[in-house]
């Protein structure tokens, strides 16, 4: 078991070297030069030298990626051009709220789609199963972002219950609160359409197997062994979906927070690059990139924890 | 051997969606009831009329012909990097399939790696270095296309090659190359074309969504992502503007759905006498 | 003690079960024979108010006394494991995979003993030895997975006895298993009756098998009980031609003719629910048949001893004390090669 989870972990750290890697080729091998979008295109060629000098374009493209990545694991990001503070601490600043929101959506999209996908599963061939097949299906459809306008619409323009954007800070947590609730209930609302129907077919598949009939043989109740014994077992295939889901979730921040003007880490990406801020889109995309990639390493651990039959494998 | 019973609803419905869908995308090529970028600011925010069946918007645009030039920038786009995506992917996971061992697998690791860059994100990167465009768009979807057909792919093909007519080919001598092509390739094509619908689906999705941050085509292009960018700041002022490019979002996304839903159901009996 | 009278089970204008009666003491050990599709498995599922959803079920199934066909879930909840229990087919898929051999066996027996932790576990190693489990402390904190065959198979009957029922139903307990395992399952069942005072019903395709573990046997063909009696006498002397039919088509080495002799089988196959004639199950491969067989079904008659069988040639003077061994075409011994 300590071998796998060596042999993961060390393939996790690979991974986001590739992925830092990618990033920096990406950034800094296309064409453009960051230093003419800083001063300017009239801008005189001894201040672009100058600049050059400062920025560390000099160097050969192998030394500024160890010099960058070095930084990276010590924290420092670089410096912005454009806000004029180290990156990190811009991130910092935000991360908190990106955070707040991506958990709390994939809390909600977990808790809706393990509901929805047990109630349609237990209502087979029912009306039930039908709505929720139908739901999900439209949900699947539905942009984040749009849904987004729509529960603005209701919500804020029509019934005037919840702000239509903004943030007003960490100090009232109530105020907070509300600001995030249009946010979170837009993403989850899409997700968990993805995840019920996955939900829901883990669970008619393992409700065919024999092991729910035994269990209902020795006298326990429907309801039991839907909970106890049937739900655990569909959850094994879903525990995978979720970590992408999460990705998801996290990618779709970064459209949520300029929908609803939130100040995450989301806008501060397009702000970075309206400022063609280089350096700050470059830090910002590689952690977006290893959460997600993170997620993923997370849940192929858990898979292999949830299902006993894995774990010999290992051995 | 497949009974003509009636086909399933989803099959249909979603034909239907598909169809209407490319029907108004060609049509706009040749006609729009106006044209989509003309400007008139002394008519704008319209309600329906019969000159403007749904209106128009704050510049003065016919909405209808701004939605159908629309459809054109979604199943356009869609269209290229889902074809250029899922033809780099499914030559991957074929060749994979057929090398086998560890070249197949440092194959899928690569692909997998591409997973950890969302189209989304990709598209970022590219707009902050080349600035905001349709092609940005077309690459980024295109890119995260490649791993998907992939695996499909592979997957596919990896249930094939164990058949017996393809072993027997291999005894008799023939290349891996062209076995691929001529027992491998029709095999696989039923899982690669039901992927290739619900690929459509997520690349209308995604061009929405980058068009929507203004990270996909540029004005005056059409497009219903932009579009609802642009209504969102007259939410209070005319929410219709914000309805009409969702719905058609809505209906495109569900109706490549559905077809490939209807597909699947059709060309793995199997799964479809399960639910 | 279990009585079953006139029992249907239909699945729309289908009978997969028809109009079946048996019934079971403590302590007795009847078994049910027949091929598949003929109803078997639909009928132990219905003894414990496991039938699909879309069956319907009609007629009367009695435990103890208590009239619990037709009741709610709540009623059949009330019985299943602690007055009637059923140990299932095909131990691969049929333990939790996710729960060790100790949660599994612990949680019937807090259910319906109500005991705690420690004299739950005490209770879960007895049984585990009961039926015959080696190093039963070991097994607790192990998967399904870990186990072989036999032992899930011993297990599942670990389950069933778990709260002490008083009928237990086996459906088809040794089809998994290799020749030798199925022996000893169907010992350790037999025993277990014995020793518990427990009612058994056994439900087998395998002749052999019900040969030895029952006292009584039941044969259904086509969703009908057409023949019951004594194990021994039943098996010697059928009445009935499916049942002989089905004798002469095991597979023995010390048959008459010997190895060179072409196997006996039944033409055609079982029909399925909802092809079948209104008439008798059977007709249409019965070699004997008589012109009134497809339409008219034969009612189950008392032969004495024990002993009923459903079939118009026991009612035609003449006919009755013909042995039902008229063979089958195809029966014929003709040399092989």
């Amino acid at each position: 078991m300590l071998l796998f989870l060596a042999k993961r972990t060390t393939g996790l750290l690979a991974t986001l070297l590739a992925v830092s890697v990618v990033v920096f080729l990406v950034m800094n091998v296309l064409p453009g030069d960051p230093v003419l979008v800083i001063l300017g295109i009239d801008s005189t060629p001894d201040a672009q030298a100058v600049l050059r000098e400062q920025l560390g374009l000099n160097a050969p493209l192998l030394d500024r990626y160890l010099i960058w990545i070095a930084g990276v694991a010590r924290g420092d990001f670089g410096t912005s051009h454009s806000f004029g503070v180290p990156v990190a601490g811009l991130i910092a600043e935000r991360l908190p709220l990106t955070l707040s929101l991506a958990l709390s959506a994939t809390l909600l999209t977990v808790v809706l789609a393990l509901a929805l996908g047990v109630f349609a599963a237990s209502n087979h061939r029912k009306a039930g199963d039908w709505g929720v097949m139908t739901l999900s299906q439209l949900g699947i459809a539905v942009p984040a972002f749009w849904l987004s306008m729509l529960l603005v619409l209701l919500f804020a323009v029509r019934l005037r219950w919840l702000p239509p954007g903004g943030f007003p800070g960490w100090s009232d947590p109530a105020a907070a609160a509300r600001a995030l609730v249009l946010p979170t209930v837009a993403l989850a609302l899409v997700q968990a359409a993805v995840l019920a129907r996955v939900t829901r077919s883990s669970m008619l598949e393992v409700l065919r197997l024999d092991f729910t009939r035994t269990a209902l043989a020795t006298g326990l109740s429907r309801s039991r062994v839907l909970w106890r014994h049937v739900l655990p077992n569909a959850l094994v295939p879903v525990v995978t979906i979720v970590g992408m889901q999460f990705a998801n979730v996290v990618t779709g921040t970064i459209v949520i927070e300029n929908v609803f003007y939130l100040p995450g880490l989301g806008r501060l990406i397009f702000q970075a690059i309206s400022n063609r801020d280089l350096l700050t889109v470059q830090a910002l995309v590689l952690m977006f990139a290893a959460i997600v990639v993170t997620a993923n390493f997370v849940v192929d651990i858990l898979y292999v924890l949830i299902d006993p039959r894995l774990r010999g494998r290992l051995a | 051997m497949m009974r003509m019973r009636s086909l399933p609803v989803n099959l249909l419905l979603g034909a239907a969606l598909v169809a209407a869908l490319t029907l108004a995308a060609l049509l706009s090529l040749v006609w729009t009831p106006h044209p989509f970028a003309a400007i008139d600011v002394a008519n704008r925010f319209q309600g329906p009329s019969a000159e403007h069946w749904l209106g128009t918007d704050q510049l003065g645009r016919d909405v209808v012909s701004q939605l159908m030039a629309g459809a054109r920038t979604s199943v356009a786009i869609a269209f290229v990097a889902v074809v250029l995506g899922g033809s780099v992917g499914t030559a991957l996971g074929l060749f994979a399939s057929a090398a086998g061992d560890f070249v197949e697998d440092a194959v899928m690791r690569l692909a997998d790696f591409s997973f950890a860059f969302p189209a989304l994100l990709f598209a970022i990167m590219l707009a902050a270095v080349f600035g905001p465009s349709l092609a940005n768009a077309v690459v980024a979807i295109a890119f995260i296309n490649v791993p998907v057909f992939a695996r499909v792919a592979r997957a596919a093909a990896n249930q094939v090659w164990t058949r017996e007519f393809t072993l027997a080919s291999r005894v008799a001598g023939r290349s891996g190359f062209s076995i691929t092509v001529d027992h491998i390739l029709p095999n696989v094509a039923a899982a690669v074309i039901v992927q290739a619908t619900i690929e459509f689906a997520v690349a209308i999705l995604a061009e929405a969504a980058l068009s929507y941050l203004g990270l996909g085509v540029q004005p005056p292009a059409a497009s219903w992502g932009r579009m609802l960018s642009e209504a969102q700041t007259l939410l209070y002022l005319a929410p219709q503007l914000a309805i009409y490019p969702g719905l058609c979002i809505v209906a495109a996304v569900l109706g490549f759905n559905l077809l490939g839903d209807g597909l699947r159901d059709v060309t793995d009996p199997r799964l479809s006498r399960r639910q | 003690m279990l009585e079953v009278d006139s029992l249907s089970v239909r699945f729309g204008e289908a009978y997969a079960v028809r109009e079946a009666s048996l019934s079971v003491a403590p302590g007795e050990r009847v078994g049910v024979v027949g091929e598949s599709g003929c109803g078997k498995s639909v009928l132990a599922a219905s003894l414990l108010g496991l039938a699909p959803e879309a069956a319907r079920v009609t007629g009367s199934i009695r435990l103890g006394g208590n009239e619990l066909a037709g009741g709610p879930e709540r009623r059949w909840r009330g019985h299943r494991g602690r007055d009637i229990a059923m140990v299932f087919q095909e131990p691969m898929s049929a333990l939790n995979p996710l729960l060790r051999i100790g949660q599994i066996l612990a949680e019937p027996i807090v259910l319906h003993q109500r005991l705690g932790r420690r004299a739950a576990e005490a209770r879960v190693l007895s049984l585990l030895e009961e039926v015959g489990i080696p190093d039963p402390r070991a097994r607790l904190s192990q998967f399904p997975h870990q186990l072989s065959g036999g032992q899930r198979q011993r297990v599942l009957i670990a389950l069933a006895l778990a709260a002490d029922p008083s009928i237990l139903i086996a459906d088809e307990p040794t089809t998994a298993l290799d020749a030798n395992m199925a022996v000893r399952v169907v010992d350790l069942l037999v025993e277990l009756t014995q020793r518990r005072g427990m009612g058994l019903v056994f439900i087998s395709h395998d002749l052999g098998v019900v040969a030895r573990a029952t006292e009584r046997v039941v044969v259904m063909y086509g969703g009908d009980v057409v023949e019951t009696g004594p194990t021994h006498a039943t098996l010697e002397a059928p009445r009935h031609p499916y049942t002989a039919g089905l004798i002469a088509a095991r597979p023995s080495i010390a048959r008459a003719g010997g190895l060179r002799t072409r196997l006996p089988t039944i033409p055609g196959m079982v029909p399925p629910v909802g092809r079948r004639a209104p008439g008798c199950p059977f007709s249409g491969r019965c070699a004997v048949e008589l012109p009134r067989c497809a339409g008219e079904r034969p009612p189950l008659l008392d032969m004495g001893e024990g002993a009923r069988a459903a079939c118009h040639r026991l009612t035609e003077a003449g006919l009755r004390d013909e042995p039902a061994t008229a063979p089958a075409p195809g029966a014929m011994p003709e040399t092989v090669g």
